[in-house]
């Protein structure tokens, strides 16, 4: 029996996720994000949930969640009573939903890769997405489920990925390998999203934040908001200043956190915010792979993010 | 009425009002369209100046267009040769192509207001800049020149030292952008995704002829249809083969070539059913026409090529693997069947509706094997694996040692047809299929095999540990 992973051993979607918060919050002025309703698969742990309601106070929350036993632990670890704990899958929401006035909030954090019937609903809900709504979606970059030749698999799935996607290109190997899926799903996302809801003065979806990262595997991430163009204008030009944004369909940023122990974090951190990630990997003769250069990336990386990480010290207490 | 108003009755002004005649030509063409016309010019031009040699290979290996756009203005740029002075004098700024101009073989221009109506479409300022290999030139179309009713006749033209040793070539930038250009062009807009996917597609043979188009910065990669073609070693092989419908002919100065047939193997009655997951989607099945290499309309599954009448079923997810090309060649734009906007086909050209026959009887081999083989397609699925798929490219050249039978009457009609497997039907079999929970099918799916199975499989593998059973 496999447990879902605890999120305190997937780093990289840990901080992915302190991000969304802290976008959430610069977004606070401009949309009303404590009274928006919040519809997300939280999983066991419904974490996101707490950390949302937590932060805004939100009281109309909404789970998606398939499985019966699931739902069993969400019940105990639902941090507050009102939390609609439904057995909806993505699908059914989309298919139900109906655009209001109540601004909403929707994260939908596939954990399988399924990109055609993924992206088309997501296409599907952006259409009918209330005004200065927030989406984020979350696609598995995993590709084995295509399966191909066990000794050069890639030429195969590329070939199964332009079939699935030929509207939107002609994949090749190079497309499709743990490093660059998810600048090719980012491209295919984009694309549908373009199609299903092309821009107008008063309606069109951009981008807020994407990331790629990868904790085993390589995952894609891409907040999107729909609204007018003038609106949109403005949190753009709010967030044009914050290191994470991502405005305007421009590459994900890459989230790569070396899973430190304590003690390394410590001693990484008191040089902090002062010295270069080659000075660091200098100074404390911390090699973190086999490579120098590789080293010294992978410092940078940490160097970019470090805020964000959290000390799970506090949760696993 | 006094004399002095007699004589000022002489005649009465007919200019068209700027704005109106602006919005008129601009209104019914797309913003892809009008760009588009801007890169078949650039085609043009390369077809104009290549070398004997290339022309002869019919290859553009060489030429490319560079189209760069933001909020503030759209450029593009090609080494297509320049504009030649003779042709800017007579007509290249003109409204339309006046009696006589003449036009170079295979070239896509037509009616002569591609250029004039893609500048205003996007913009209130333009500026030409001409390299040809005899005079450079630079036209200007000023701000003032829209706001001016009276202003007809003339753009200023500034003429330039041709130059010598670099390329050849022309670049167009509109400037003071026109409201729906502006939301197009600007950062993260939905255009900026379509737009190079619509070029891959229309553009998809010239690509392959050596032309190169970049979208800033960007090189567009076309999109082939391949098609099935067991055994295209052997061309003169019988018995049952996955080939396709193949007809050739030429009615007067129009080549017509037609290919039909499998672009992938037959999607299963699951895979038909569920259209979102379908890796064998139906988006890439239909007809593509190509008029001069310029694919005018694409995977096409509507009356317009042949579906849903004269005995051809309406198109249905079951038909999804079946794909086609027709390709119409002429030195005259006039008589291919194309609309001006060049992208759709005009249904009432009587060659068109002759081909369309063929297009026809062609696709009806296919409709038809598709049925034979309903319920069964999986069988088909490890012959599909081991097969080969050619692009037009290939495919033409394959056809060429075909035995191809003539068909009577004009135009040297000839077709092959193909013999596709079949399947005996015997009908000894059912199909069962029925609907679980999902988590119910995962359980039993872990009962079985301890882990997740197709829900195929585990259904499958029920019925026969059952069946095994029934036969103790
Ligand atoms: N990029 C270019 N390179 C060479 N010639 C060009 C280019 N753009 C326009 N021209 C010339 O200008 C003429 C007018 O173009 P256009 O208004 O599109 O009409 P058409 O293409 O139907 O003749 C073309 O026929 C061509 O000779
Ligand atoms: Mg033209």
């Amino acid at each position: 029996m496999k447990l879902s992973p605890a999120y305190h051993l997937r780093t990289n979607k840990t901080v992915e996720r302190v991000l969304f918060l802290e976008l959430l919050r610069k977004l606070n002025g401009n949309i009303p994000v404590g009274k928006c309703k919040y519809v997300s698969l939280g999983g066991p742990y419904l974490e996101d949930f707490s950390l949302i309601h937590g932060a805004f106070g939100n009281r109309d929350m909404v789970s998606l969640e398939i499985k019966e036993h699931v739902r069993s632990r969400q019940r105990i670890n639902r941090p507050h009573s009102q939390i609609v704990l439904t057995l909806d899958s993505t699908s059914d929401f989309v298919e139900k939903y109906q655009t209001d006035r109540k601004p909403l909030i929707v994260w939908f954090d596939y954990e399988r890769p399924d990109w055609k019937s993924q992206i088309s609903e997501s296409c599907e809900l952006l259409q009918k997405f209330p005004q200065m709504g927030i989406f984020k979606v979350t696609l598995s970059g995993k590709t084995d489920w295509l399966q191909g030749n066990p000794e050069d698999p890639l030429p195969e799935r590329a070939i199964k990925v332009t079939k699935m996607f030929g509207d939107y290109g002609n994949f090749t190997a190079g497309d499709i390998n743990d490093d660059s899926i998810c600048d090719t799903l980012y491209k295919i996302l984009h694309a549908a999203v373009a199609a299903a809801v092309p821009d107008t003065a008063k309606r069109m979806v951009r981008t807020l934040a994407s990331y790629q990262y990868n904790d085993g595997t390589p995952i894609l991430t891409v907040t999107m908001i729909v609204g007018p163009s003038a609106k949109i204008k403005q949190i753009e030009n709010k967030l044009k200043k914050w290191p994470f944004a991502n405005l305007n369909w421009d590459k994900p940023q890459r989230i790569a956190i070396p899973s430190l122990s304590l003690r390394e974090k410590l001693a990484v951190d008191q040089l902090l915010p002062n010295a270069s990630a080659t000075k660091i990997v200098k100074k404390l003769k911390l090699q973190l792979v086999e490579k120098y250069m590789d080293s010294v990336n992978i410092m940078k990386n940490y160097i970019q993010f470090y805020r964000h990480v959290p000390q799970f010290l506090r949760v696993t207490l | 009425m006094t004399t002095q108003h007699k004589d000022e009755i002489k005649n009465v002004p007919n200019l068209p009002a700027k704005d109106f005649f602006v919005s008129m030509l601009t209104r019914d063409i797309d913003l892809h369209d009008a760009i588009l016309d801007l890169l078949d010019n650039c085609v043009d031009g390369a077809i104009r100046t290549r070398s004997r040699e290339k022309t002869e290979d019919d290859s553009l290996e060489g030429f490319w267009a560079e189209i760069k756009f933001d909020e503030k203005r759209f450029v593009i740029e090609d080494n297509c040769g320049g504009i030649p002075w003779k042709i800017a004098k007579e007509y290249a700024f003109c409204m339309g192509k006046p009696e006589g101009a003449e036009t170079k073989d295979g070239t896509i221009g037509v009616v002569g207001i591609g250029m004039k109506r893609a500048i205003f479409k996007m913009g209130r300022e333009c500026h030409v800049h001409s390299s040809h290999k005899d005079d450079a030139f630079l036209v200007t179309i000023p701000k003032s020149w829209f706001a001016d009713d009276k202003k007809w006749g003339v753009f200023d033209a500034e003429h330039e030292q041709p130059a010598k040793k670099i390329r050849h070539g022309t670049i167009i930038e509109i400037s003071e952008l026109e409201k729906e250009a502006k939301i197009a062009f600007g950062k993260g807009s939905s255009f900026r995704a379509s737009f190079p996917l619509i070029v891959a597609e229309s553009y998809s043979y010239l690509i392959e002829k050596g032309f190169r188009v970049r979208i800033n910065g960007d090189e567009v990669k076309r999109r082939a249809i391949k098609i099935c073609f067991e055994s295209p070693e052997n061309p003169k092989k019988k018995g049952r083969l996955i080939r396709p419908y193949v007809y050739e002919s030429k009615f007067n100065d129009v080549e017509v070539f037609v290919v039909i047939g499998y672009r992938s193997r037959l999607p299963t009655q699951e895979e038909q059913d569920d259209d979102t997951k379908a890796n064998y989607a139906a988006n890439e099945a239909g007809w593509t026409v190509v008029c001069n290499d310029r694919v005018v309309l694409s995977n096409d599954r509507t009356i317009k090529t042949g579906w849903g009448f004269g005995g051809v079923p309406n198109f249905h997810n079951q038909f999804s693997s079946i794909a086609g090309i027709v390709e119409f060649k002429s030195r005259y734009t006039a008589n291919l069947p194309v609309t001006t906007t060049k992208r759709g086909i005009d249904t009432s050209k009587d060659i068109y509706t002759l081909v369309r026959q063929r297009m026809q009887e062609g696709l009806k081999c296919f409709t038809k094997n598709t049925n034979r083989w309903k319920g069964f397609e999986s069988e088909l699925k490890s012959r599909f694996d081991k097969l080969k798929f050619l692009d037009l490219k290939e495919l033409k050249k394959t056809a060429q040692k075909l035995n191809l039978a003539t068909i009577r009457g004009e135009g040297g009609q000839r077709q092959f047809k193909p013999e596709l497997p079949e399947k005996k039907k015997i009908e000894t079999t059912r199909r069962i299929s029925f609907t679980k929970e999902l988590a119910d099918i995962e359980k039993v799916s872990q009962h079985l095999f301890n882990e997740i199975r197709t829900p195929e499989k585990v259904g499958e593998t029920c019925f026969d540990r059952f069946l095994d059973e029934a036969l103790k």
